[in-house]
């Protein structure tokens, strides 16, 4: 029993525990906050297999952003209390898919080999993020090109469908306020004047 | 039988590792106690500061000049009630404090102090510290969300928002410093920098070093970023319910942030404890007298230059504070979304092309 071992069953544990309880809950910002936790130990998970790129930018990307974001979504919804009506249309389709999940991963950890052959031999003298930039630069450079292309596809749509014509009202013109004078706006009315 | 023994030499093992824990806890609190000490007198020097900017005195009645002020203000916020808000959440509120002190402390883990004075000299640790910094957000939603209160949850809200467009310029002119130095560890990135002090970061990546900064003051939710805490629209913005501690808890937080921010700002494009004076040209000076040798002391590379940088940035912090106005909301938007990101990209575009084609400062 090494230190590591030890972290190894706590972490797991912590992964386990608020998988199910995330579930279970029933407020959805207590759910969003469990996806963290679960994130995070993760993350301690990769960690100790020597993946510390991995497992810091799970951390910066999954926890830092997207589930802030998510996070953020959740906060400003006001969900309505329970419904009972549909229980017994959610409790079927609940079990088919857990029967469905339940046969696929039978199928994949039973009739998979997991033999020795496939743990990872840390590489020697070499730094973690150094190979995986590596690896993504030469030989799955494709991939990760077809997946940059994907999101800058999406950052696109996401922007279309933001721009609309009829909120065009509401909106502040930067450059206009900027080229405002103070002429425009102001009007010095002297007693002589009146 | 051998079980036993294989058991009994695992269990020596354990404790053998385990022995490693009180030397690591030492310099954390060697780490951590200077740091406290710092941030309280940091609020003293921001008062007194703002004060004579204004033409004021400011703290001057708790000891000598008000150096003990800090401490009366801790003395003072400790005995305070701690009250939990009806309705609110309690477990969350009061693990938002914490999440928020933790985050900011726990990214001092790999700054270098020195050459050789670092806690954990880890290979990604710019990247570290940038996914710690992320989390610190957490504290802040958390904390306006439980405590069940309007503005609270607006405040949560506009910082939410801001720290995470300002996250990204602040990533990006990261990205411009790790092209350079070509590592993401920061003790190579400081060795990077080595020569004087027209060979540190700021020279070839001048536009980035203000887009870290400007994005720092705004991650920080300091003034003119300060929208999140305006006091003239939400009172006090995420921690309006908290008191006693629990607010302490909050102000210590955000003046290590700002102690943060400062030390990185000097070490990735200030050269952290590298002298501004190149070394190489004093090489062949005979120096026999004391007045010189403690002269040569100081011109040399050393901790003191890392806190002479870090402290004029966190005098730079408080300096905004006094004056700039404070921005509105949309401003805010608008500076980190369409100004500061576009800035960061081209200027890391352009510092490809220059380190592609071997141009001098940008290729090391």
């Amino acid at each position: 029993m090494d230190i590591t071992t030890i972290l190894f069953y706590l972490v797991t544990t912590v992964i386990i525990l608020s998988s199910v309880s995330m579930i279970i809950v029933n407020n959805t910002v207590h759910a969003a906050l469990l996806l963290v936790l679960i994130f995070f130990n993760s993350a301690i998970l990769w960690l100790m297999l020597q993946a510390e790129f991995l497992s810091i930018i799970l951390v910066l990307v999954y926890v830092g952003a997207v589930l802030v974001l998510f996070l953020f979504v959740v906060m400003l919804l006001d969900l309505p209390k329970k419904q009972k009506a549909n229980q017994k249309l959610y409790l079927l389709f609940s079990i088919i898919t857990s029967v469905v999940m339940f046969i696929e991963l039978y199928i994949v950890i039973f009739y998979q080999d997991f033999s020795n052959s496939l743990i990872a031999i840390p590489l020697p003298e070499s730094n973690n993020t150094y190979e995986i930039g590596l690896m993504l630069f030469t030989d799955y450079v494709f991939s990760f090109e077809v997946t940059a292309f994907i999101l800058l596809v999406a950052i696109i749509a996401a922007i279309a469908i933001n721009i609309s014509d009829k909120q065009k009202a509401l909106r502040q013109d930067p450059g206009k306020q900027v080229l405002e004078n103070k002429s425009d706006r102001l009007k010095i009315i002297k007693d002589d004047d009146l | 039988m051998f079980d036993f023994l294989n058991n009994f030499t695992s269990l020596f093992t354990f404790f053998n590792e385990l022995s490693i824990l009180p030397s690591t806890l030492i310099l954390i609190l060697l780490i951590m106690v200077p740091l406290l000490i710092v941030v309280a007198y940091y609020t003293y020097a921001e008062r007194k500061i703002i004060a004579s900017m204004q033409g004021r005195l400011g703290p001057n009645v708790v000891g000598p000049y008000g150096l003990f002020q800090p401490f009366a203000d801790g003395v003072k916020l400790f005995f305070k009630e701690i009250i939990i808000p009806v309705d609110s959440n309690k477990f969350l509120f009061l693990l938002a404090p914490v999440i928020t002190f933790t985050v900011a402390f726990s990214a001092w883990a790999v700054i270098p102090f020195d050459s050789v004075m670092v806690l954990s000299n880890i290979n990604a640790g710019l990247l570290y510290i940038l996914a710690l910094t992320s989390l610190g957000i957490y504290g802040i939603i958390i904390a306006g969300w439980s405590s069940n209160s309007k503005y609270s949850l607006l405040g949560a809200m506009r910082s939410a928002a801001q720290i995470i467009a300002y996250e990204i310029a602040m990533g990006f002119a990261l990205v411009g410093v790790i092209m350079i130095s070509g590592s993401l560890n920061i003790g190579d990135i400081i060795h990077a920098q080595k020569g004087s002090m027209l060979n540190w970061l700021w020279v070839p990546l001048f536009p980035l070093f203000l887009v870290y900064f400007i994005s720092g003051v705004a991650e920080t939710n300091r003034a003119p970023f300060d929208v999140a805490e305006g006091e003239s629209e939400l009172v006090a913005g995420f921690h309006v319910e908290y008191s006693g501690m629990g607010f302490a808890i909050f102000f210590i937080a955000e003046y290590a942030n700002m102690i943060l921010i400062s030390a990185l700002t000097a070490i990735l494009f200030f050269g952290g404890w590298l002298s501004p004076f190149n070394l190489n040209s004093l090489g062949g000076l005979e120096i026999n007298d004391v007045v010189s040798n403690i002269l040569l002391f100081f011109i040399n590379d050393g901790i003191h230059w890392f806190i002479i940088k870090t402290l004029f940035f966190m005098f730079c912090f408080i300096w905004f504070r006094a004056t700039f106005p404070r921005y509105r909301y949309d401003q805010i938007m608008r500076l980190g979304w369409k100004i500061l990101i576009p800035i960061t990209l081209i200027w890391i575009f352009v510092e490809m092309l220059f380190i592609y084609y071997k141009v001098e400062p940008w290729f090391l």
